[in-house]
């Protein structure tokens, strides 16, 4: 399966698009991710922007941690059997990839600007040393995990009459050490 | 206070030219230098240090050249360095776990320092990928660190909010440049060095058989060819497809 997740819809909806494309050529299904409490209104608007299901991690947890997200992450990616992770490319999803590959000790490759198959291969771009050039990279293991940032691939149309299942599951994580005492407007 | 220090040796990418033949960059004979942020990732441990006592120790996952490098860390304050050269080809996955290793082999350890990103790739993964590696909470995107006996308190810089995070130890904490002003090491420093220990050793006493999981099919050039878009709709509307078509190209992060 392809796995999408951001805790920014908006860019969710864009992996959408290219996460549906890739998932057709594997001949897998595309599954869009909610961390949190059940919404049943952006699930349905997952599916409408192509993913055929979404699947819920189910918790009360309302603030982000890579080191819990990292963990319902793994649970579903092993409960679905997904070998293709994408996930936004914001500061939370670039933390919470690394700490996932790290956790699966898997192949990860941060901030594409595209991604496709290549010989049925994960293969990326992304630009490096200062915008000089753009290294072409290639998954030869799974699974792998990318981050795409927003606006590099366009949403689908949206068509509300697509239809998918919707899972719902609980997962038991271990908090983390970590506690987050506030969060505040940037001073600039 | 145990400090490890995570720093990699990288092309100044500022000397760096590109081919104008193939737009290809040049990356041979360039003057190689430890990342900036990695630097104030060093300055931050040995403000740490200068608090609690204890002692840092700088890895670095390189070639043999690195050891100047790293004796530029030992200088601004380092008390030991280890250099890890790599296999021939590596990538995140390989880095990330000889790290581990090698800070595994040091024993016992408070806080893990590296910087956010480094400036020749800016990924940022090497950090957040080890603490996952470790099982070790991480704080990232540290823009000032309030370090106790046994807690640290932080301040991550996440654009538009700034989120203060809390942890016992052991943690992994990634820095922004923002944090400080690195050091410059006096004369004496600069001399003193010579006589801190660098530990050397290659990837495979560490651990053999490590195999990138991901590999670099090419290094394509970029073209620097204007584009002549022009932008005549109403001011909003052309800002908004400029920024469109600014992070299509990946210009933007």
């Amino acid at each position: 399966m392809v796995l999408v997740y951001s805790d920014d819809k908006k860019i969710t909806f864009e992996l959408l698009n290219k996460g549906n494309e890739i998932a057709k050529e594997l001949g897998e299904k595309l599954i869009a991710i909610i961390i949190g409490k059940p919404d049943d209104t952006l699930s349905q608007e997952y599916i409408s922007y192509g993913a055929d299901n979404v699947f819920v991690a189910e918790t009360d947890i309302d603030q982000f941690k890579a080191e819990e997200y990292s963990v319902y992450l793994e649970n579903i990616i092993k409960e679905t059997g997904s070998e293709t992770i994408i996930i936004g490319s914001n500061k939370n999803g670039k933390e919470l990839a690394s700490r996932l590959a790290g956790r699966l000790d898997v192949g990860c490759i941060i901030d594409c600007t595209n991604i496709y198959l290549k010989d049925k291969k994960l293969t990326t771009e992304r630009v490096v040393y200062s915008g000089n050039a753009i290294a072409v990279e290639q998954f030869n293991s799974s699974p792998a995990v990318v981050t795409v940032p927003s606006k590099v691939f366009d949403p689908l149309p949206k068509d509300d009459k697509r239809k998918g299942d919707i899972t719902k599951k609980k997962f038991d994580v271990e908090k983390s050490a970590s506690k987050i005492l506030k969060v505040q407007e940037m001073k600039m | 206070m145990n400090i490890i220090v995570c720093a990699k040796q990288v092309i100044d990418v500022s000397e760096m030219k590109v081919d104008s033949s193939t737009k290809k960059p040049i990356l041979q004979g360039i003057p190689q230098k430890i990342s900036d942020i990695d630097k104030n990732a060093m300055e931050e441990a040995i403000k740490i240090k200068e608090k609690h006592g204890g002692k840092i120790t700088v890895i670095t996952i390189g070639p043999s050249d690195a050891k100047e490098r790293i004796k530029e860390l030992l200088a601004m304050g380092a008390d030991e360095g280890v250099l890890v050269a790599p296999p021939d080809k590596f990538d995140y996955f390989v880095v990330s776990n000889l790290l581990a290793i090698a800070i595994k082999n040091i024993g016992e350890y408070d806080i893990i320092l590296c910087g956010e990103a480094s400036i020749d790739m800016f990924s940022g993964q090497a950090g957040p990928r080890l603490a996952g590696l470790l099982g070790i909470p991480q704080i990232t995107y540290a823009q000032n660190l309030a370090v106790d006996k046994d807690k640290v308190t932080a301040d991550r810089n996440m654009g538009d909010t700034a989120v203060t995070t809390e942890s016992s130890f052991p943690v992994l904490i990634t820095v922004t440049k923002e944090i400080n002003e690195p050091r410059l090491p006096s004369l004496m420093q600069i001399l003193g060095a010579a006589n801190k220990p660098i530990n050397e050793m290659t990837a495979d006493s560490l651990k053999s058989g490590l195999n990138p999981k991901v590999e670099m099919l090419e290094l394509k050039g970029v073209s620097m060819e204007r584009k002549n878009i022009v932008y005549k709709d109403d001011i909003d509307e052309s800002v908004g497809k400029l920024v469109d078509s600014l992070a299509k190209e990946g210009v933007l992060r």
